[in-house]
């Protein structure tokens, strides 16, 4: 797992998790006690697994116990699929934007879009196509849509 | 393999106690694809149901679907009772879930077929290995798993797990997987090489070595005889992935108690000082995956997890799962 600080001043931090995250991913990032919010953008995350979402949520319980506010960008599927078993791993609040897997259907590539949690909410109404950015094919969205909306109830 | 199992002279039967819609598709097209015969008992209980199936001549296939705590009960005993093996099968919806004691000190059931009852569209994979297995010669079908080896890796220290885990991927890439479906099998045998290294090892005693060890430390076995081995092998659509460790500690009802409470949708619970996060099961099935386990105790215990190489990633999630865990 790669945990690159991109930005920091006294009261916020902009970072990116990218990777796989596991056993071995470091969390141990020093936050300064005045640390009023903390922005992740994470959609590049390969794949948790079990001991990665353990490290996870102690990280992140931390931060918000020291009334740090979480906004998290991007989120990857790898980490939205986990919200609906997982209640703390990502509050209803913190979530800003999240990536859905779409697959075309003509070249089989997979992609990830973005959508804004309002984004989402229409999106469950009104699924919609997009277009491949690899042949211009009509790409859909693969997976199931209550895994990521269980984190909105 | 189909040509070898019709060559077969006797009818095999499939007895079927269901009425739900999905179990009379699968079981239909289970037996339209290993040339069964269907015995549908309706208005019948399973005791009368198993009666009947005493009464055939072939050894009897069958599928049932237990309602409530009492039918399962008597369902179980009615195949213990019953005078020829019977190799059944239980279609387990979220209403039996709550009621697993009873469901997994029962021995008497093969294969637990986990419908996911809204929505089990792709039951394809379950008969497909039937299919290829179907050539047992002792008339019955076992689920077997796809043989044809493409690669096999010893391991003897946990921290070769990584390097496994990115040679799975490329190897399932390469067999035109699709990447989320491929990761999908990558975390499964993630979490099952975990449970090899930190979970499996026991002393003679049989207490655990390292289930309080901190999963980023070496784990190495210097003695060759315990080392942990990995395959992927593939039978047309199907890949599987094995973990297989020479320990031989894996308890069945510790297993199915565990797929239980996740397929319940049980929340997690962590410790502050756990060392891992009860949830490498929880994360297997979550895959999508089917998983089957064969265990000698003392011996070794293999842990496969299928899928089909041709899924996307919803059509993954929507399948039947099943698991079996067998314990000699």
């Amino acid at each position: 797992m790669k945990f690159e600080i991109e930005k920091t001043t006294e009261n916020e931090i902009q970072c990116t998790l990218s990777g796989v995250i596991d056993e071995n991913s470091n969390f141990e990032v020093q936050l300064s006690a005045k640390l009023k919010k903390m922005t992740i953008q994470c959609r590049e995350v390969e794949r948790i697994n079990s001991v990665g979402i353990l490290l996870w949520r102690r990280f992140f319980s931390k931060v918000r116990k020291q009334g740090t506010q979480l906004v998290f960008l991007e989120v990857a599927p790898s980490i939205m699929v986990q919200t609906g078993f997982i209640v703390d791993m990502i509050l209803k609040d913190e979530l800003v934007s999240l990536c859905l897997p779409f697959t075309c259907s003509s070249c089989k590539k997979s992609t990830k879009n973005v959508f804004t949690v309002d984004m989402l909410k229409n999106f469950v109404n009104n699924p919609s196509s997009t277009e491949c950015p690899i042949c211009k094919g009509e790409s859909v969205f693969d997976d199931l849509i209550e895994e990521y909306t269980s984190i909105l109830d | 393999l189909i040509g070898a199992f019709e060559a077969e002279e006797s009818v095999k039967q499939l007895g079927l106690i269901s009425h739900l819609e999905n179990d009379i598709k699968f079981s239909n097209e289970f037996a339209q694809t290993l040339g069964f015969e269907v015995l549908q008992f309706k208005d019948t209980n399973v005791s009368q149901a198993i009666e009947k199936l005493n009464s055939l001549e072939s050894s009897p296939t069958l599928f049932v679907r237990a309602m409530s705590l009492e039918e399962l009960v008597i369902a179980d005993q009615a195949i213990k009772n019953s005078n020829r093996p019977v190799e059944a099968h239980l279609f387990v919806g979220d209403e039996l879930l709550d009621k697993r004691s009873i469901l997994l000190r029962s021995h008497s059931i093969e294969n637990l077929l986990f419908t996911k009852d809204a929505f089990a569209e792709q039951s394809g994979h379950f008969y497909a290995l039937a299919t290829a297995s179907s050539d047992d010669i002792n008339n019955n079908f076992k689920i077997q798993w796809p043989r044809s080896e493409i690669c096999r890796h010893m391991m003897q220290t946990s921290h070769q797990k990584k390097n496994i885990a990115t040679d799975m991927k490329t190897r399932l890439m390469n067999l035109n997987m699709h990447d989320g479906v491929a990761n999908a099998a990558v975390s499964a045998i993630d979490e099952l090489i975990m449970n090899a290294f930190f979970d499996a090892p026991v002393d003679e005693n049989g207490l655990q070595l390292y289930a309080n060890t901190d999963r980023s430390e070496l784990i190495q076995f210097d003695d060759i005889k315990k080392s942990v081995h990995t395959t992927l092998s593939t039978l047309g659509d199907f890949a599987a992935l094995q973990v297989t460790d020479s320990f031989g500690s894996a308890d069945r009802v510790s297993i199915l108690t565990h797929a239980c409470r996740s397929l319940s949708g049980t929340s997690a619970v962590f410790g502050q000082n756990a060392k891992s996060s009860g949830l490498g099961l929880a994360m297997v099935l979550a895959s999508g995956g089917s998983l089957s386990y064969r265990i000698k105790p003392g011996e070794r215990t293999e842990a496969k997890v299928f899928f089909r190489t041709n899924s996307r990633p919803n059509e993954v999630k929507k399948q039947f799962q099943f698991i079996s865990v067998t314990q000699s």
